[in-house]
């Protein structure tokens, strides 16, 4: 079942000569974990914004869980919707975490007793709790992503959308953060789309999408694209370190299996050998 | 260095009136620099100063820091009042030198007036040190309610008055970050007079003007995605109590009024 249906979908920024989206379909698969990886300029970000009606559609459709993206229904698509963006510091609107989580609530007209309650079990989710009254100068960029992410499972989406929203931590926060977001996806049934250019954040979700020039190229499970090397480099994206691992020992005349592995597969298979 | 910044002078030492409600403390002071400007004789400015010797000993902040709210403004004042004292005229002339005069209720006079600006930065010092930056904007929004019938955008006011809290520390760090990428290119900004050191920060405004609108314009988004609404009604989750000790609070602020009416009569 797609929970989200793009038909056609062109779009050119005001004052640009070339569309950055030229006539893109695709529909998301519900409750699944979709990655859009592609070059730097490929339209991922703007396709995002698209999808969450943050821009205005110039040409083509987008439904989303069944309402279509347009001005009258923005406001719906926005609950059904969160959306974590790339920098951790510009999202954060309050001036403590509780406010920042709250800010969200606030805008939605729920009551404040039951803001207490939300925050509470949003902060709980994302492990974040003890920082309630904490000011966000004082938290690292992985903490804030995980309060941008408190601020947005409080009001209940039935998406997540992250544009690059790991790509400014260090490895270690990154992994955190890719690990929380397995963990709701399983818990509480989120459809999750992430943008990134890094195949190995793909590895951590369902189904690869890889946008070039503006169209979607490729749309496939992951083990199947991320183990395609020729279609990843074709598309000037960088191989997953696995791969590399297997294609060298190919070279060396070793029997490699065809599936995508991630590292904790391949060293599992490699002490098998 | 941000911390100082985003809490401004604010002690916390939980006393009384730290626990006391913002809107309550902001009218108090608000109310007392009015009374400070009836305060015309002795009794009067006794009373005052006995007044607020009491709030600072209640506010359990140490005298230091009110001497350091006075401190910076200590050259205002002096000149001020030797205006006063050299330029007044009236009463017992001890001494005069063209239309220089020193004379008797000049030197009150200046008295007065010292005591007025001790008194006023005083009271405020009380204020920002007993209460946080971020309740002042809660309180200064609360008692701005009444203006929304004026057509005042209370709300979006209110909401620009927090982000701008909020992006202080960030905004200082990015400063410093330039600061400091500028000074890896070789720039020098600790010689140089006034004017050349206010030239230098040019490379420093520029950079930090265009991050700034970035920063905006992702804000603007980001806010736009979790459903703000600049003219929607929205709830509230930071509630400003008002407690029975408020109330009591203010019946002492009138007492006090009554009580420096009746000493200017006097």
């Amino acid at each position: 079942m797609a929970i989200i249906e793009i038909k056609d979908l062109s779009y050119t920024y005001p004052g640009e000569q070339e569309p950055i989206l030229k006539h893109l379909t695709a529909s998301f698969p519900a409750k699944e974990w979709t990655t859009i990886i592609g070059r730097n300029g490929s339209g991922k970000s703007t396709l995002a914004r698209l999808i969450d009606g943050l821009l205005p559609i110039g040409h083509g459709q987008i439904m989303v869980a069944g309402t279509p993206v347009d001005g009258e229904h923005v406001d719906l698509v926005h609950q059904k919707i969160g959306f974590v963006f790339q920098n951790p510091e510009n999202q954060f609107v309050g001036t403590t975490v509780e406010d920042d989580v709250a800010f969200g609530l606030e805008n939605h007209r729920v009551p404040r007793d039951e803001m207490r309650y939300r925050i509470q079990q949003a902060l709980n989710d994302v492990s974040m709790a003890e920082y309630a009254q904490t000011e966000p100068a004082m938290l690292s960029g992985g903490q804030k992503q995980r309060v941008a992410i408190a601020g947005i499972l409080c009001l209940r989406p039935e998406i997540l959308i992250f544009d690059e929203a790991t790509s400014m931590l260090d490895p270690q926060a990154r992994q955190n953060i890719l690990g929380l977001l397995r963990k709701l996806k399983i818990e509480k049934g989120f459809t999750i789309i992430a943008i990134s250019h890094d195949p190995v954040e793909a590895a951590a979700g369902d189904n690869v999408a890889i946008l070039n020039q503006g169209q979607l190229v490729a749309f496939d499970r992951k083990e199947q694209i991320l183990a395609n090397t020729d279609l990843l480099q074709k598309y000037g994206l960088a191989v997953p370190f696995t791969e590399k691992l297997k294609q060298q020992l190919r070279g060396q005349g070793m029997q490699v299996p065809k599936e995508y592995m991630t590292e904790e597969q391949m060293v599992k298979w490699l002490s098998q050998q | 260095m941000n911390n100082k910044v985003i809490f401004g002078l604010y002690v916390p030492t939980n006393s009384f009136i730290h626990r006391l409600d913002p809107r309550m403390k902001f009218i108090a002071c608000f109310w007392y620099v009015i009374l400070v400007f009836f305060a015309n004789n002795v009794w009067t400015n006794i009373w005052l100063g006995l007044i607020l010797l009491l709030l600072i000993h209640l506010s359990r902040v140490s005298l230091k820091m009110y001497w350091s709210g006075i401190r910076p403004l200590m050259w205002v004042i002096i000149i001020t009042a030797l205006v006063q004292l050299f330029f007044s005229t009236g009463g017992h002339v001890y001494w005069q030198w063209h239309f220089l005069s020193l004379t008797s209720s000049g030197i009150i006079q200046s008295i007065y007036l010292v005591l007025r600006f001790a008194y006023i930065i005083t009271i405020s010092t009380i204020l920002t040190v007993t209460t946080p930056t971020l309740q002042l904007a809660d309180a200064v929004e609360s008692l701005m309610k009444p203006l929304k019938y004026l057509r005042v955008p209370v709300n979006q006011i209110a909401m620009m008055l927090s982000i701008a809290l909020r992006f202080i520390p960030t905004i200082m760090g990015e400063v410093t970050t330039i600061m400091n990428a500028q000074r890896a290119r070789g720039m020098d900004f600790s010689t140089g007079n006034l004017y050349q050191r206010t030239r230098k920060l040019v490379p420093v405004m520029i950079p930090l003007f265009v991050s700034s609108f970035k920063r905006a314009e992702e804000l603007a988004v980001a806010m736009e995605s979790r459903g703000y609404n600049p003219n929607g009604e929205r709830t509230k989750y930071r509630l400003l109590i008002w407690r029975r000790a408020d109330s009591w609070s203010i019946v002492a602020l009138v007492l006090v009024t009554v009580v420096l009416i009746a000493l200017k009569l006097l």
